[in-house]
């Protein structure tokens, strides 16, 4: 090396680099503890930020829209003049082909214009600048379609005609998800929209009574300040009042359907325990570093003594060694954060979706990256320095004398115990004596590992009661299928033909839609007050009576979230359009679970509440219609189950159906869905959560087995002269092995005890927690996963004491048995 | 053994400048299940540049004589003035420290740093014990020379090893010397090494003697012990025997001399 280095940089450098196991172990412990903070808090700012510009975006969608022959720039001022209008703009619309190769066309776009595009605040423009004619902005997701690049031409078709436009930039929309929907959407200029239609030939397209009609279509589309009721209505009344006076036709108009709004809570609630577990992590990352730590003072005993005997103070022997952890440190902490935030943005991918949310261009915080260097550097160091006061207290004198046999300070129990348990072999009492020879270093891998166990206990029992809970949200339904009407007057025609098969036990109109109040979304159910096929279980007041309407049952956890009680009256409000919130009267409670992660609970109205909640109006919601209807067999058995379904598709939609599953069915007029495919389905989507809580105790367990196997290095050489005399005495290799086989079992065994007695009430606790942040579940604890975590633990213990049990068979006697 | 008359005068000289005066030092052992009295007030000097051993049987106390001179062990009772000054009642740290810039020490199994090479142990000691006067340019031709001294200039990169034990143990003396400390002391420095070697190695540790240092050295050899210029014999924790070295022995405080 450098002249220009220290030797005590170099023996800091040494320590790191000659023992690469050792190495690799350590840098692997800082960099889980990194790597999983770092992906949470990524995460979880890149979805808040998503989250800030959705909301920012929702403000901003129209609550009304009228569809016009010509847009007059002269009225737009008259438009926002018009009382109770809150803002109003221009838009045009024109939807092509985009050509992305060969002859047929696959990829439809939308393509969109305003009259002023950087005062449209419908999308964001993340890069490039906005289009001028012959140029186009594209939605950055249509690169999921095809892709391109700012720079390159787009070839746009319609009728056997093409035109190119230049792409000058990317946008971001909310709400528009190309990849989900298949279409493509971009921006242009009203001057290069226009361009584009007439070098189309103006194309048209049918209209649904059969007429033609230009397929670039005008919009104008309006906010109100007051979005519900009668002042909206008189608002769109006087605005198509504005337009004919000025001899503008207004082909359509009607109320734009509001996106449901996006919630954090979905994963907020997720996000804290999970950041809870990460932290967990961390602090058993700085477990290990202290077990390391210790195991390298304890193997560099001697070399401590000569350095002191040599005229090293106690504080230079300590910086050499934390400098060692520093490089440990410097290794793991920048590939853990880097990982960490590809790995962020994964799952910020996959989660963004079920919230949803469209995500922006990929962006990193500045407090991500440096919290995460702060404790990838700072962590291990706080937790070196305990072992290394500790272990740099030895004298010259103690440290060149260790003789390794503890001569004289055993406990006194000990030995009378095993003049009585005789029938236990030496080298298994020898590995259990060795057990709580340092207490201290026990006490820590037992808190190590008791705390992994304890882990895998509350994560088992988190998915068991999640998954027990999402199955049991249809228990209560005597029924077996549910068939969704696309037209719910069709129902009435086909009723007979329904309860004319056989295995029919019974047909009822049903509902299922949520509700928003002002505590939380519910999941909301509507039932014939005279209900065969659900079976509900009522935990107080009373079911609803034939011919009632604005009542409501609400579940327990429901109840309790809103602070109400029976006789109270809640307020659900419905996302679509104007007029679709009802007041009713809580006359009960029943035990009723739910399957969404960040809904407060359940609601059950009579089903014609629910059909005027959902603004089915007229005669959709009388009782011979039905949205939805639940179908009950007599034989329940599965086989029979499907067969049902797929007799009841036929009837609903007798042009066929396609069925990627065997109880699901979807055709032109209905789609079929057997409970049990229902359950499964959502049992399925709970899968993410499942697989983050269990990679989180993956990590957990391997940091516990990591610092076990420290804690068993460091064991082997204290007793290396120990180890020196078994085998003088006749002791083979693997009786030597056995010994810190059976103290590493026996410390897993203790540590799955005390796991046990702290993860019950830990699993309890974090279940309640859940319940109350992301999702109401029951509390479910099956007694198998004590079973697999004491599996866990004995694997684990077996895994961790590998390397030093052969290390310790492998001891040569003369290099054990030497001392100065 | 008749002295020389060389070594008769450099007993006379010790008598007026001893380097190292222990007066009366006793070091107990108790533990639960016993007391043991490991040195029984030991009374003698050690004359500056000399070659001055402690010899004895296994068990008789050498190594924590030595220990106690250096400040590595506490003595139970008793005084032991280095140079002038009474090695009691100082830190660990502060002993650290006096040791790097007073004492250089060689054991008997070497106890070089394994990572490092011949130049970077002999360096280490010149950072760990304040550089002997130097300024740190200066430090790596100090440790050439240190190691140029014990014969070994064409094996400083080598690590231990690559070395033989020989090798190792010289590379150690010159550790010891790197802060150019007045006093070595070496616990049985050959008791690790063949017959020829030890020789080797000795020869090199008596020479520096001529260079004006003080060299205490421990060994059961009564052959090495008497090349020595003063010395003490030990038996069971007591001065059995002396040469040169004004001690009190255990006859005489029994009422006779020896």
């Amino acid at each position: 090396m450098s002249r220009f280095f220290s030797a005590s940089l170099r023996k800091s450098v040494a320590d790191v680099t000659r023992r690469k196991g050792r190495t690799l172990l350590v840098t692997l412990g800082i960099f889980i503890g990194v790597f999983g903070l770092t992906v949470i808090n990524f995460t979880e700012d890149t979805l808040i930020s998503a989250f800030a510009f959705t909301r920012g975006a929702q403000a901003t969608q129209p609550d009304f829209q009228m569809t016009v022959d010509r847009l007059d720039p002269a009225l737009l001022p008259t438009l926002r003049g018009v009382a109770n209008v809150k803002t109003a703009q221009y838009v045009s619309l024109l939807s092509v082909c985009w050509q992305t190769g060969g002859a047929e066309c696959h990829v439809g776009i939308d393509l969109v214009s305003y009259p002023d595009l950087q005062q449209a605040n419908t999308f964001q423009l993340t890069a490039g600048r906005y289009p001028g004619p012959g140029e186009i902005v594209m939605e950055q997701g249509d690169r999921s379609l095809h892709s391109f690049a700012i720079g390159d031409s787009v070839t746009l078709a319609s009728g056997g005609r093409s035109t190119e436009a230049k792409v000058v930039g990317l946008a971001r929309t909310s709400g528009v998800n190309p990849a989900a929907t298949g279409d493509a959407r971009a921006y242009m200029s009203d001057a290069g929209l226009q361009q584009v239609d007439d070098a189309l030939g103006d194309p048209m397209e049918p209209r649904p009574d059969g007429q033609q009609t230009p397929a670039l279509q005008h919009h104008i589309q309006v906010t109100f300040a007051e979005a519900g009721g009668q002042a909206a209505s008189t608002a769109a009344t006087a605005l198509q009042q504005a337009l004919r006076t000025h001899n503008v036709t207004v082909l359509d108009s009607g109320y734009a359907p509001k996106a449901p709004a996006s919630t954090l809570d979905t994963i907020g609630g997720v996000f804290v325990l999970l950041r809870t577990l990460a932290l967990l992590a961390v602090a058993l990352s700085a477990l290990l570093i202290l077990n390391t730590i210790t195991t390298l003072v304890t193997e560099q005993t001697a070399i401590i003594g000569a350095m002191k005997a040599i005229g090293a103070t106690r504080g230079a022997v300590m910086r050499g060694y934390l400098l060692s952890v520093a490089i440990y440190s410097v290794l793991a902490t920048p590939p853990a954060i880097a990982v960490g935030l590809y790995a962020g943005n994964l799952l910020a991918s996959a989660l963004a979706p079920q919230i949803p949310l469209e995500l922006g261009p990929f962006a990193v915080a500045p407090w991500v990256v440096a919290l995460s260097l702060a404790v990838g550097l700072g962590v291990p160091a706080l937790a070196a320095l305990f072992p290394l006061w500790n272990g740099t207290r030895v004298t010259v004198r103690e440290a060149l004398s260790a003789y390794g046999v503890d001569a004289g300070q055993g406990r006194r129990a000990a030995p009378r115990l095993g003049q009585r348990l005789t029938w236990i072999s030496q080298t298994t009492w020898l590995g259990l004596r060795g057990l709580f020879r340092k207490r201290w270093r026990a006490a820590l891998s037992l808190t190590t590992l008791s705390l992994a166990a304890a882990c895998f206990l509350v994560v088992q029992t988190a998915t068991a009661s999640v998954n027990n809970t999402i199955g049991a949200v249809r228990a209560p339904l005597a029924a077996d299928m549910t068939v969704n009407f696309r037209d719910p007057a069709y129902f009435s025609r086909i009723q007979a033909q329904l309860q004319a098969l056989p295995n029919v036990a019974g047909v009822e109109r049903y509902g299922g839609d949520n509700a928003t109040t002002r505590w939380g979304t519910l999941q909301v159910s509507g039932y014939e007050p005279e209900t065969q096929l659900y079976h509900y279980q009522l935990t107080s007041g009373r079911w609803m009576q034939p011919g009632e309407t604005n009542v409501v049952l609400l579940s327990d956890a429901a109840l309790a979230k809103a602070s109400l009680g029976l006789g109270d009256t809640i307020t659900l409000t419905n996302n679509y359009g104007a007029s679709n919130e009802l007041t009713l009267t809580i006359i009960g409670t029943v035990k009723q679970s739910i399957d969404v992660l960040g809904w407060i609970g359940a609601a059950v109205l009579p089903v014609d509440t629910l059909y005027r909640l959902k603004g089915v109006s007229g005669d959709n919601a009388s009782q011979a219609s039905g949205a939805q209807i639940i179908i009950g067999a007599q034989d329940r058995s599965q086989g029979a189950v499907n067969q049902l379904a797929a007799q009841v598709s036929a009837v609903v939609n007798p042009a066929g159906a396609s069925s990627d599953d065997p109880g699901y069915y979807s055709g032109a007029n209905g789609t079929v869905d057997t409970i049990h495919e229902y359950v499964t389905r959502r049992q399925a989507d709970a899968y993410l959560l499942y697989y983050l809580l269990y990679a989180l105790a993956l990590v957990v367990g391997m940091v516990g087995a990591l610092g076990l196997a420290n804690a068993l290095v460091t064991s082997v050489l204290e007793r290396r002269r120990e180890i020196g005399l078994l085998r003088a005495m006749g002791a083979s290799g693997r009786r030597v092995a056995q010994v810190f086989w059976v103290e590493s079992l026996s410390l897993g065994a203790l540590s799955w005890l005390a796991g046990a007695l702290l993860g019950l009430p830990l699993a309890y606790a974090f279940v309640q927690t859940f319940a109350w942040t992301v999702m109401p579940v029951d509390f479910s604890l099956e007694p198998l996963a004590f079973a697999a975590s004491f599996a866990a633990i004995l694997i684990i213990a077996t895994v961790a004491s590998l390397a030093p049990a052969w290390r310790a068979s492998r001891l040569r006697i003369a290099t054990a048995l030497r001392y100065e | 053994m008749i002295p020389t008359p060389q070594e008769h005068a450099l007993a006379l000289d010790s008598l007026v400048s001893p380097i190292v005066q222990v007066e009366r030092l006793t070091r107990v052992i108790a533990t639960r299940a016993q007391r043991t009295v490991i040195l029984d007030d030991l009374t003698f000097t050690v004359p500056a540049q000399s070659l001055f051993a402690i010899n004895g049987p296994s068990g008789s106390g050498k190594s924590t004589v030595l220990n106690l001179l250096t400040g590595i062990d506490c003595p139970t009772s008793g005084k032991v003035i280095f140079a002038g000054k009474e090695l009691r009642g100082r830190s660990e740290n502060a002993l650290a420290r006096w040791r790097g810039r007073n004492v250089g020490v060689v054991f008997q199994f070497f106890q070089l740093i394994p990572t490092l090479t011949a130049l970077e142990n002999t360096l280490l000691a010149l950072e760990l014990g304040g550089g002997g006067g130097l300024s740190r340019s200066q430090w790596r031709a100090r440790a050439l020379d240190c190691l140029n001294t014990v014969g070994l200039a064409e094996y400083t990169r080598r690590l231990p090893s690559e070395l033989s034990g020989g090798q190792q143990q010289r590379v150690a003396i010159a550790r010891a010397l790197a802060n150019d400390p007045p006093v070595l002391v070496a616990d049985e420095p050959t008791g690790n090494l063949d017959s020829t070697t030890a020789h080797q190695v000795f020869d090199t540790l008596a020479g520096l003697i001529e260079r004006g240092k003080t060299v205490i050295y421990v060994t059961h050899d009564r052959e090495l012990a008497a090349r020595a210029s003063a010395r003490i014999e030990l038996l069971d924790g007591r001065i059995v025997g002396e040469h040169g070295a004004s001690a009190v022995v255990r006859a005489e405080r029994d009422g006779g001399v020896s």
